[in-house]
């Protein structure tokens, strides 16, 4: 049998292409793979969707008078929420000293938005809606 | 064994073609690598007009009252408490530096083609980060020129004829502008 050497430095004879150019064209296939499922993954991860969701609700307040209710179906939300471990009554949020509303869909962190209206707001979810409800601001006497 | 002289010696030369084909896989590998991070990083949702817009059409429905202008913004001009009188959170629009509110008011009979000539500085009246409309502007110039801006703020700027009914020195006829602007991106919260 003919003698290799470490790392077949002692071959001989003429190198052939065709398994080199098999394992780069694998390599390859193995790269875009990964970077398609990273972009898939990141673009309807929970990041995006905080985002979109913590937006959409702060515009809804901003645009919403006192007296009224709204509906957000989030049914998309919800279920990555479950998913990531998050319980449906952390997954939004209000904080009333800076008026903003947060919203929760992995345990990494929340995606936070502030409103302008001065309002007493209160969100909830129930079932595969976020229901807020917007009351006049109670004024400290 | 391995031995080091191995390495630099007793070699023989091959053969092998640099083909287009190795060129053209380096540059998909590129293009794929670029893309990722532009559809990564460009996943954001901008609502900074939609929320400029809300907010001028908050302050228009507070001082406009079935077409007159409201008395207490006549009376107070410069000094009116918007975040009274509109329910809007003055540390919102103070703090931070994301909003701004500009009020002002014309002569109706100074005005031509949507430029009005005679203000009427009584009536002026502005809050929140005063840099938003000149950047508004820079990126109203950026974007004809093809540019996008991105980290700029979002402008809404809404005009009325409005009348005025309570205060004998100032016209009757009036155009009300309100310029609202929004640079409000969201935080991550840990």
């Amino acid at each position: 049998m003919e003698k290799r050497g470490f790392l077949f430095l002692d071959r001989k004879r003429a190198f052939s292409p065709v398994i080199e150019n098999v394992i780069f064209i694998i390599l390859n296939i193995m790269f875009f793979s990964m970077m398609i499922v990273f972009v898939t993954r990141a673009g309807s991860g929970a990041s995006v969707l905080e985002q979109a969701y913590a937006k959409e609700a702060a515009l809804i307040i901003d645009s919403a008078k006192p007296g009224m209710s709204i509906l957000i179906e989030m049914e998309d939300a919800l279920k990555l929420a479950k998913k990531n471990d998050v319980n449906p009554e952390n997954v939004a949020r209000i904080d009333a000293k800076e008026n903003k509303i947060m919203i929760k869909l992995s345990q990494r962190g929340a995606f936070s938005y502030q409103f302008f209206n001065d309002a007493d707001v209160s969100v909830a979810v129930q079932g595969i809606y976020l229901k807020i409800d917007i009351k006049e601001k109670m004024q400290n006497v | 064994m391995f031995s080091l002289s191995k390495i630099f010696r007793d070699k023989n030369a091959g053969e092998k073609t640099l083909s287009i084909w190795w060129f053209f896989i380096l540059a998909l590998i590129g293009v794929t690598i670029v893309a990722s991070v532009v559809m990564y990083y460009s996943a954001d949702v901008d609502v900074k007009e939609i929320e400029a817009g809300i907010l001028a059409g908050k302050v228009a429905g507070c001082i406009i009252q079935n077409g007159y202008l409201d008395n207490e913004f006549i009376k107070t001009g410069s000094n009116f408490d918007i975040y009274k009188n509109c329910n809007i959170d003055e540390s919102v629009i103070k703090n931070n530096n994301n909003f701004y509110i500009g009020i002002s008011v014309y002569d109706f009979s100074s005005c031509k083609d949507n430029e009005c000539a005679s203000e009427i500085k009584k009536l002026s009246f502005s809050a929140g980060a005063g840099t938003i409309p000149e950047d508004c502007k820079t990126k109203e110039a950026e974007e004809k020129k093809g540019g996008k801006a991105e980290h700029f703020p979002r402008c809404s700027e809404k005009s009325f004829i409005v009348f005025n009914r309570h205060d004998n020195a100032i016209p009757e006829k009036l155009v009300l502008k309100i310029l609202a602007g929004s640079n409000q991106k969201g935080r991550i919260e840990l």
